[in-house]
């Protein structure tokens, strides 16, 4: 049983992303989910994780409304949570890693979305949704690697702070938290 | 200029040339020369329909032209350079108050468009190209 400040947290957390997505909307496939999911993974636990990646689902669909992109939401993000779970012993605090995986993420979530349209709609939309969105995928890998080199040293030490005063214990390293 | 600083600019001039590559690769390749269109548009106050001989690689340039020569009023949202290009808004007085919430929106269906019948789905305007003898049925819906 979760306490009700966690609770709040998670809300807080998820409220966090939605707000960081709003705020570069307007840049198509330019966003910084990908990256605040890997701070967020450095001292959360994974079913946290998982559930602030599903009321940030809830809260894009109140806002934007059902769509069945909003599905997709709910399965690719989680998957992106995984893999971060996945790769956090082997990347600790190694910036160029996370770049490089945050990339790679961005060219995975088109073809998950293709993938996600293929189950929905048929495989030759699947195809096409892919290939049209090809350049978009670049445009999300590329974005992510810089943003993820850029702010992910600064963004942690400040979400080791928050971490340490929420826990009421000093936090040395990420991987003090594995 | 430290090595951290050639990496991501070198990164980021790379994904500008791939974007820039896929763009052109992928670029909507209509058929140059004269094509006959058949527009149906299903509305009960706007309702009808228009054979068109045209020049027009996509609907998008199809539009323009109808919109020039005031055969429809036609009114797009967004611009040619958005990600799925502009959206079409409004066909004569019939518009779509607000893009992103509706309440009912222009969507357009084709059985004998080669692109439309293989993907399932018509493109956006300026994405959809045109062939002799299509037919386009526009309708304006809400979600049922």
């Amino acid at each position: 049983m979760r306490s009700v400040r966690t609770w709040i947290l998670i809300s807080f957390l998820a409220v966090g992303l939605f707000v960081a997505q709003v705020a570069l909307a307007s840049i198509p496939n330019v966003e910084l989910v990908s990256l605040l999911f890997i701070l967020i993974s450095l001292f959360l636990p994974l079913t946290a994780t998982l559930l602030v990646s599903f009321i940030f689902t809830i809260l894009q669909m109140m806002i934007w409304g059902m769509g069945d992109w909003v599905l997709g939401y709910f399965w690719i993000w989680p998957v992106w949570v995984f893999i971060i779970y996945a790769f956090k012993p082997l990347n600790k605090s190694h910036v160029e890693r996370w770049a490089v995986l945050s990339g790679l993420w961005g060219f995975l979530f088109g073809a998950l979305f293709a993938l996600h349209h293929g189950v929905l709609y048929g495989f030759n939309t699947m195809i096409a949704y892919y290939i049209q969105g090809i350049s978009f995928d670049i445009i999300h890998a590329v974005s992510n690697y810089i943003i993820t080199s850029l702010a992910f040293t600064p963004l942690s030490v400040v979400v080791c702070k928050l971490a340490s005063k929420y826990q009421g214990e000093k936090y040395e390293s990420h991987d003090k938290n594995r | 200029m430290n090595k951290q600083w050639i990496k991501l600019v070198s990164v980021l001039v790379l994904g500008i040339a791939l974007f820039l590559g896929t763009q052109y690769l992928l670029r909507p390749q209509g058929i140059e020369g004269d094509k006959n269109i058949t527009i149906i548009i299903e509305d009960d106050t706007i309702g009808q329909t228009l054979n068109v001989n045209t020049n027009a690689l996509t609907l998008g340039e199809l539009f323009e032209e109808l919109h020039q020569t005031q055969k429809l009023t036609i009114t797009f949202s967004g611009s040619k350079t958005d990600p799925f290009g502009r959206g079409l808004q409004g066909i004569n007085t019939v518009i779509t108050e607000n893009m992103s919430a509706g309440p009912k929106w222009w969507g357009w269906t084709s059985e004998n468009n080669t692109k439309c019948v293989q993907d399932g789905y018509c493109l956006g305007v300026d994405y959809q190209t045109l062939e002799d003898g299509n037919i386009f049925v526009f309708s304006f819906k809400g979600f049922e």
